[in-house]
């Protein structure tokens, strides 16, 4: 279940998934190490890391390396990247909050055996 | 009596010329007639008298051939002064009026927009030496340098800093004895030319860029008593003699133009001969440019992100640490730049007690937009964490998200383990690098700005990381919200502030990644 955190970024979420799918090379993917984590940054649309670093800005990654074959969670969770740089009235940090815990949870679920995911660092 | 001034950019001016003086008076004053806003220098002459002021502007459009406007400034009778020159002080793309007071020993720099009939400043002063004006900081107002040739040191007064922030620096090059100041490689910043006058020595241009360390080159300046100004639009200064025909009468000059972008080897037209440029002083200059943009405008912006009031005040190069320091910011040679150490990042402490307000230390950078305002960056102590509509940002921030004890395993200090410097040295001198000469820069939605520059850290011939550092300043440009580093796979692709989705993207400057 999505949660929309704010309108037109939840639009943009949207588009950034469909144009940005794809949008770097297959040889430039690696297989995270160590734990994944969620970790809202600047100007950061797929808010992942993995020990080296930020492990991606292609969604087709989270689908292809990752398997995550939930949409609403691709959308969800670059909504939620993009809501990092705003605060209210655009964003509201409880929902903001809502919106970390669930996505972790999700994320959790489709990753579980493969690769441990936290969250709550930021 | 009408009043009517006409004024220049970067024109240079020397102690003791002609007396050009103001008037406290409280006449209507005529707004004054610039000079032709085409890129094109126009000629700038001045002609003192007993108790006025005479203005001529030839438009450089049409080989001096067409005069744009002429005037009388009256002024009190003997009273002062030594005119430094013309230049961009208040951001209005009008050019104001640099004025020494021989008598009250101040500088004063008179309001074009109001005739210079009103003093934008007055500020005590010492006039000794020689003086140019020019940009030191490329935010498109007109800068004071004041040179000792024969002990190469260059000092600098900054229009941003009321003329009250004085630098020095020791150029590469001593003995000389000619200087002028311009436009070389077109980035906004000043540089400085110096020669001989027997043309024996060869000729250098300091990269105002480089803190006037890199030599740009460029050859056959080294004859004449040029002057510099763009003549062709093209950001570049040209070679502008004028040479005095006291056969054609005494005010009478021929006046030859050599081309910049071919280091003044090639001859732009034919003389032109009999112009009259006056018994006073002459200036070649043009309509000064406006913190890069060519609006005119300031967009007033106040939100979060622009500077709190209480900020503390830094400026480049000021260092508030209590330590020694190690010397200027590292020097900056543009191009592919390659470095054996890392300099002390001169980061201010920012301990549990500071402000959030306290300056830890301010960056170079260029005004690439309109909203970007001043011409450089500050870190500040900042907030590790969002505060309702205040994100976070600045030194706690970085040091929180990337920095030693992050959750993201410190690539800083992971990189800066491989180079064997620490965390903050290493960060500072991307952030330097990145802020001054960027990859790309991008206008990332209305309130914020990226910056990004790739780096590659080698040991010997081997390269150990390539990595990216993200720069994100606020609203304004001013504020420095954080310092992202990034793996750089082999593509170039990955976080960067060009992004796969454009619909927020504004690119303002873009360059391929230096390091491959």
């Amino acid at each position: 279940m999505g949660h929309q955190l704010n309108r037109a970024l939840r639009d943009r979420a949207r588009h950034y998934v469909t144009v940005a799918s794809g949008s770097e090379p297959r040889a430039d993917w690696r297989r995270p190490q160590g734990k994944i984590k969620l970790l809202g940054n600047d100007q950061l649309e797929i808010p992942l890391w993995d020990d080296i670093g930020i492990l991606t800005v292609d969604p087709d990654y989270l689908r292809e390396v990752l398997g995550i074959d939930d949409e609403e969670l691709i959308v969800d969770l670059v909504e939620w990247g993009l809501a990092y740089d705003f605060g209210p009235p655009d964003v509201q940090p409880d929902a903001y909050r809502q919106a970390e815990a669930s996505i972790a949870d999700r994320l959790r679920a489709a990753l579980t055996g493969r690769f441990e995911v936290v969250s709550g660092l930021s | 009596m009408t009043h009517r001034f006409v004024a220049a950019v970067t024109a240079c001016l020397l102690a003791g010329g002609s007396a050009v003086v103001f008037s406290s008076s409280t006449a209507t004053a005529t707004p004054p007639a610039l000079s032709a806003d085409d890129g094109i220098a126009d000629a700038f002459i001045v002609d003192s008298y007993y108790d006025a002021t005479s203005f001529r502007v030839l438009d450089g459009n049409t080989r001096f051939a067409a005069e744009l406007t002429a005037g009388n400034y009256v002024h009190q009778r003997f009273q002062l002064t030594t005119a430094l020159g013309v230049g961009g002080y208040n951001k209005n793309k009008v050019t104001d009026l640099y004025l020494y007071g021989n008598e009250e020993h101040k500088l004063r720099v008179l309001d074009g927009a109001t005739g210079f009939q009103s003093s934008l400043l007055a500020t005590a002063w010492s006039l000794s030496g020689e003086y140019r004006l020019g940009d030191v900081d490329g935010d498109g107002r007109g800068d004071i340098y004041r040179m000792n040739l024969s002990a190469g040191i260059v000092t600098t007064w900054t229009a941003v800093s009321g003329f009250a922030t004085t630098q020095q620096v020791q150029l590469p090059r001593t003995g000389l004895s000619r200087w002028q100041v311009g436009e070389r490689d077109g980035d906004w910043q000043s540089d400085i030319f110096v020669w001989q006058g027997s043309g024996s020595a060869p000729t250098a241009v300091l990269s105002g860029f480089s803190n006037f360390q890199t030599d740009l080159g460029v050859v056959g300046l080294a004859a004449g008593s040029g002057e510099l100004a763009d003549m062709t639009g093209d950001g570049v200064s040209d070679r502008v003699d004028a040479t005095h025909n006291y056969s054609a009468g005494p005010t009478r000059y021929d006046i030859r133009v050599y081309d910049g972008a071919t280091g003044f080897t090639t001859q732009l037209g034919d003389v032109v001969s009999n112009v009259d440029l006056g018994y006073g002083s002459h200036f070649f200059a043009s309509v000064p440019r406006i913190e890069g943009n060519t609006e005119g405008e300031w967009v007033p912006y106040d939100d979060d992100e622009n500077p709190d009031p209480t900020d503390e005040t830094l400026y480049p190069g000021q260092v508030v640490d209590a330590r020694d320091s190690s010397g200027p910011n590292p020097q900056i040679l543009g191009g592919m730049s390659t470095f054996d150490t890392i300099p002390w990042s001169q980061w201010a402490a920012c301990g549990v007690f500071d402000s959030r307000n306290k300056g830890v230390k301010a960056y170079w950078r260029k005004s690439w937009h309109q909203r970007m305002n001043g011409s450089y960056a500050t870190l500040r102590c900042g907030d590790e964490h969002r505060s309702g509509a205040r994100a976070a940002y600045g030194y706690r921030y970085i040091k929180l998200k990337h920095g030693p004890m992050d959750a993201l395993n410190s690539k800083w200090a992971s990189i800066a383990t491989k180079a064997g410097e620490g965390w903050q040295d290493f960060a500072a001198w991307a952030l330097n690098l990145t802020a001054k000469d960027p990859d790309t820069v991008v206008n990332a939605g209305a309130t914020r700005f990226c910056m990004d520059r790739v780096f590659g850290l080698y040991a010997d011939e081997t390269l150990l990381e390539r990595f990216r550092a993200v720069l994100i300043l606020g609203e304004t440009g001013q504020r420095i919200m954080n310092l992202i580093p990034v793996s750089v796979p082999a593509s170039g692709a990955g976080y960067k502030c060009i992004k796969p989705d454009t619909v927020q993207n504004q690119i303002l400057w873009s360059i391929a990644p230096r390091v491959q």
